[in-house]
């Protein structure tokens, strides 16, 4: 069982996606796992054979727990699916068995009420189940005994609501939060900086590029700030790794996590994969598909457990400047705050000019205030050259 | 197409980036984001699946139409009848 963020201690087998005698090859979406922070699609870590499945769905397993044989091919040694400290399965791999699309409240609705999804209809967006399906199910069998336990110690504690934002159905999360974040502020000495960038630029230029386009194939501001982020990550090394039991691993890949809302509490920063890599427009789509997948449910572990640092704000509904707390074993956290249009000295004269404070926590045993500030620098330097990115 | 399938694909879409949200319950009169409590990123990814479900683009031109449920329901409806008539 594989750990999808330093918070994870667990998780629940919800379904498995491949059976006994299934090639897999690494990268493969193998399982779905129920973690606090949602349904996580399981990559495979090796190629194979799946020999045997050694936990049924609905299993809480800590990290670390076999949960699967594989055979190796030559080696024919039975094979632990464990953590590797930063895995990093770029592939995109096929899926061998279809998945059941459901939302993550109503995965967990369906485990509440014992009712399988595979005995469902969906009627959501492209018949995936939701909420309101498993209420459905729940009112015709209303006659038929369920077998519910009144207590059920093993699984997820929530409790779900149904149309409410209320803190049951969360606080899974909100222990997954508050662990890492309370980890984060007992080990890591941050340091903090920040500065105010001019976007008036870069706006510009992405407002002439946006011209036209559809919809889908337009720009956000946030897509620029994050690229420019990986851009900028690349000249400041100290910024970018993890910080692992007194062990430093910087790296060259940059894997951005990217801090989405969970709507209702919580939030999960899944990684855009070398996004230094990606042109503008590759990382706009690759920022959309996550958001919609952190919300709906299809988030692959990979992208749960690979982030080499976070990137954090809150759009255009946010503040004026954020600051945040690094994730570990990550060593740095780079804070977008709102952008607005601000009174700004250029020339000698104050003109409204869309600014936007940018901020930088890291961990002063890996970088120094120099370090950061010359990274801050950069960053605004290639936000000047927009169409550079 | 009808106002209230039209409706219910809002709804459907809106599952997808605001899930704790009753539809139902939003004011559909009032500020569409303000009520949704969505940035420029939910709002591009309603306006795609719109656009992709019922085959219409959406430019952006518009948006400022876009306001509240209720004008994103009237002009999802106008769109409709245009393209229909094409």
């Amino acid at each position: 069982m594989p750990s999808f963020g330093a918070d994870m201690e667990n998780g629940v087998l919800s379904e498995w996606l491949v059976q006994p005698g299934d090639s897999v090859n690494k990268g493969d979406i193998v399982a779905v796992i129920e973690t606090q922070k949602g349904a996580i699609d399981m990559e495979v870590f090796q190629s194979g054979v799946i020999r045997t499945l050694l936990v049924e769905p609905g299993t809480r397993i800590p990290v670390g727990a076999a949960i699967a044989d594989i055979d190796e091919g030559a080696l024919q040694t039975p094979v632990i699916l464990a953590a590797p400290p930063t895995a990093s399965g770029k592939e995109s791999p096929s899926q061998s068995a279809p998945r059941i699309k459901a939302s993550p409240l109503a995965r967990r609705l369906a485990e509440r009420s014992a009712i399988p999804l595979s005995t469902l209809r969906g009627s959501g967006p492209q018949g995936a189940i939701i909420a309101a399906d498993i209420n459905t199910a729940n009112t015709t069998n209303a006659d038929i005994p369920i077998d519910v336990p009144a207590t059920r110690p093993e699984t997820l504690p929530v409790n779900v609501p149904l149309s409410t934002s209320q803190t049951g159905e969360l606080s899974g999360m909100r222990q997954a939060i508050a662990a890492a974040m309370a980890r984060s502020k007992r080990e890591i000495p941050h340091y903090y900086l920040g500065t105010t960038i001019e976007l008036q630029e870069a706006s510009q230029w992405m407002e002439d590029y946006n011209r036209g386009k559809k919809p889908d194939q337009q720009l956000l501001l946030t897509a620029l700030l994050h690229k420019a982020v990986a851009l900028a990550l690349a000249s400041s090394p100290e910024l970018n790794g993890y910080f692992i039991d007194g062990q430093l691993q910087l790296t060259t890949n940059i894997h951005l996590g990217m801090t989405i809302s969970i709507r209702g509490g919580g939030l999960i920063s899944p990684a855009l994969h070398h996004a230094d890599r990606d042109s503008l427009p590759e990382l706009m789509n690759k920022m959309r598909d996550l958001t919609l997948r952190a919300r709906r449910g299809g988030l692959r572990s990979s992208e749960m457990s690979d982030a080499t640092i976070t990137v954090t704000g809150m759009g255009d509904r946010g503040v004026e400047t954020l600051y945040g707390v690094i994730y570990p074993p990550q060593v740095a956290i780079i804070g977008l705050g709102k952008p607005a249009l601000r009174p700004w000295v250029v020339d000698g004269e104050v003109q409204p000019r869309l600014l936007i404070n940018v901020s930088l926590a890291a961990d002063h045993r890996v970088s120094d205030g120099r370090q950061g500030a010359k990274f801050l620098r950069t960053l605004n330097k290639l936000l000047q050259q927009p169409k550079l990115l | 197409m009808k106002r209230m399938e039209l409706q219910t694909i809002l709804y459907e879409e809106l599952l997808n980036i605001a899930p704790e949200v009753e539809p139902s319950l939003v004011d559909a009169d009032e500020d569409l984001r303000e009520e949704l409590d969505i940035d420029s990123m939910d709002f591009m990814i309603l306006m795609v699946a719109l656009g992709k479900r019922l085959g219409i683009s959406i430019p952006d031109i518009d948006h400022h139409l876009l306001n509240s449920m209720n004008n994103l329901l009237n002009y999802l409806l106008d769109k409709q009848k245009i393209t229909n008539a094409d």
